[in-house]
């Protein structure tokens, strides 16, 4: 009996014999998507599509969480006087609120001051200016201590708004709170969209590579009976796949992009209504090479998928 | 060294009969063997089992005293490298050239492509095929289809070569080229098995004919292989 239990010695396979193949593949694996352009670039957008939504979700909950964090840090409520309140009446109760024992600042803002703030809005300067004297109330900002829980800074609010010169006090970290709850539940709806449409991403990359693979069962059958391993005839069809992910990952960074472009300017006059400065996140390097990387992973595991499933069915007869 | 033994093999394959019925017999290494019999006597399965596209229902294939039935299926691909095949319908790949159908098996075995040009034009050469390396498999007659197939069988410098019905649809010129391709092949050491039925081709050819009918061997007249391989000119 022969000492191996293989009938013939069998010879090592070089490492870079490996290395010129996935070269070759890849060089391969291009030609064939770019010779079909049109079905890859149904495929692109599909999955460009499906990675677009969860993708945008994440956006929208990093963005909010940043924007949280600014309003946190302030932890204060606003005072708005009666219009037509004397100096020397909100002077009284500013010195009122700073005396008290949570209140660390109090900024106030004068009509004038005010009026100016609205100056860069044109369309609100125009309408101002059809009225014959400044409607705006003089304000005061009034941050607290930044260990205050909500149902005590809006005790503490309540307070002053039972003086007799305030209007209306508003506690903007009610609405902060609100805002938070809504970031937890945008976070968890991406997580559960991410993989309900990471999983149409792996479908749509795995009919795409299901299709590639029929074109080529007979090339297959022949690799098969020349002793190709599974490795090696699977290869292109994990290329093509990564190359279907990274397509679409390419076409969702264009729908992202647009959409944070369309967004910005709106949403920088809100923000800066209360006085925040606004910097959407989503446009750095990381965020575009984690969608690519993700896309790649996508459609290799479509790939991966598609091949084992129709490799196991292949008679080679 | 190539030998090969089929030890009571049954193949009997499923809601069929049994395309092979306790088939035993010897193919001693270096030697050259007609398989032949009518349409369905067993001779493609014989072949396929070999190739190890299919595995017996029952008995034992040795290759070089490995039981190959028992090969696991993370080998095959191996084994398969040092086996050569050649089919009546070519498996050509139609949308490549014919030096890309014959450099096949040496890209799967991961040749340098220096390398690989090199055995692809020797093979091509010695089929007669080299200046039309270039030319789509499409664009070649069936004599030519089949002599690129041979070249893809022979280019990795197989240890046996199999071969099903290789001139099933060639003229008896033709055929008889091919078989004296298979000749020169067998005569540098390779273990040559081809199935065919043309009985009179193959008397003429001179070589030990194995005949099956209904899965069985009914005739082994391996006279002239044996002899040679007794006397040590194989």
């Amino acid at each position: 009996m022969a000492a191996s239990n293989e009938p013939w010695p069998r010879s090592k396979r070089p490492i870079a014999a490996t290395f010129r193949d996935h070269v070759s593949v890849i060089r391969d694996s291009v030609r064939f998507t770019s010779r079909r352009f049109g079905t890859s670039l149904l495929v692109w957008l599909l999955i460009g599509t499906a990675m677009s939504l969860p993708a945008g979700l994440y956006l929208i909950e990093r963005n909010i969480e940043v924007i949280s964090r600014q309003w946190d840090s302030l932890n204060s409520f606003s005072v708005y006087f009666k219009v037509g309140a004397s100096e020397g009446d909100i002077n009284e109760l500013v010195q009122q609120i700073r005396s008290h024992s949570d209140v660390v600042t109090v900024t106030t803002v004068t009509p004038e001051e005010a009026l100016n703030e609205f100056s860069s809005y044109k369309v609100i300067m125009d309408a101002m200016t059809l009225l014959e004297s400044n409607p705006l109330p003089a304000s005061a900002r009034v941050a607290v201590d930044d260990q205050l829980s909500l149902k005590r800074l809006s005790d503490v609010a309540l307070q002053f708004g039972e003086l007799g010169v305030v209007d209306e006090i508003v506690v903007e970290r009610a609405w902060l709170q609100r805002l938070q709850a809504i970031d937890e539940f945008i976070s968890r709806l991406g997580w559960v969209l991410g993989v309900l449409f990471g999983a149409g991403a792996v479908l749509i990359t795995a009919a795409s590579v299901r299709l590639a693979l029929e074109l080529r069962l007979e090339e297959i059958k022949v690799l098969k009976l020349v002793g190709a391993t599974n490795a090696f005839i699977t290869r292109p069809f994990l290329y093509s796949g990564a190359i279907y992910g990274l397509g679409g990952a390419l076409v969702a960074a264009m729908v992202l992009s647009a959409a944070l472009i369309l967004l910005e300017a709106p949403l920088g006059a809100l923000w800066s209504s209360y006085g925040q400065m606004v910097n959407l996140q989503g446009d750095e390097p990381a965020f575009y090479f984690g969608l690519g990387l993700v896309g790649v992973i996508l459609g290799v595991i479509g790939g991966l998928v598609a091949s084992n499933q129709r490799l196991r069915e292949i008679n080679i007869d | 060294m190539s030998k090969i033994e089929f030890q009571r093999v049954t193949k009997r394959f499923q809601g069929g009969g049994e395309a092979l019925k306790d088939v035993s017999v010897v193919f001693p290494e270096g030697t050259m063997t007609f398989l032949t019999g009518h349409s369905g006597a067993g001779k493609s399965t014989f072949l396929r089992l070999l190739l190890r596209t299919e595995s017996p229902t029952r008995g034992q294939i040795f290759v070089n005293d490995v039981n190959i039935v028992k090969l696991p299926v993370r080998k095959i691909p191996a084994y398969r490298q040092n086996l050569g095949a050649v089919f009546q319908d070519h498996h050509l790949l139609s949308e490549r050239s014919v030096y890309e159908n014959v450099a096949l098996p040496l890209k799967v075995a991961g040749m340098r492509e220096q390398d690989v040009a090199r055995r692809v034009r020797a093979a091509l050469s010695r089929v007669g095929l080299l200046e039309k390396e270039r030319l789509g498999t499409r664009a070649l007659s069936t004599g030519e289809r089949q002599r690129v197939g041979i070249a893809r069988a022979v280019v990795n410098r197989p240890k046996v070569l199999l071969a099903d019905e290789p001139t099933g649809n060639l003229d008896p010129d033709l055929s008889r080229d091919i078989m004296t391709l298979f000749e020169q092949f067998n005569q540098v050491g390779t273990t040559v098995i081809v199935a065919s039925h043309d009985r009179e081709l193959i008397d003429a050819m001179g070589f030990r004919i194995v005949e099956l009918a209904s899965g069985g061997v009914i005739c082994d007249d391996d006279s002239t292989n044996l002899d040679k391989w007794k006397d040590g000119s194989v």
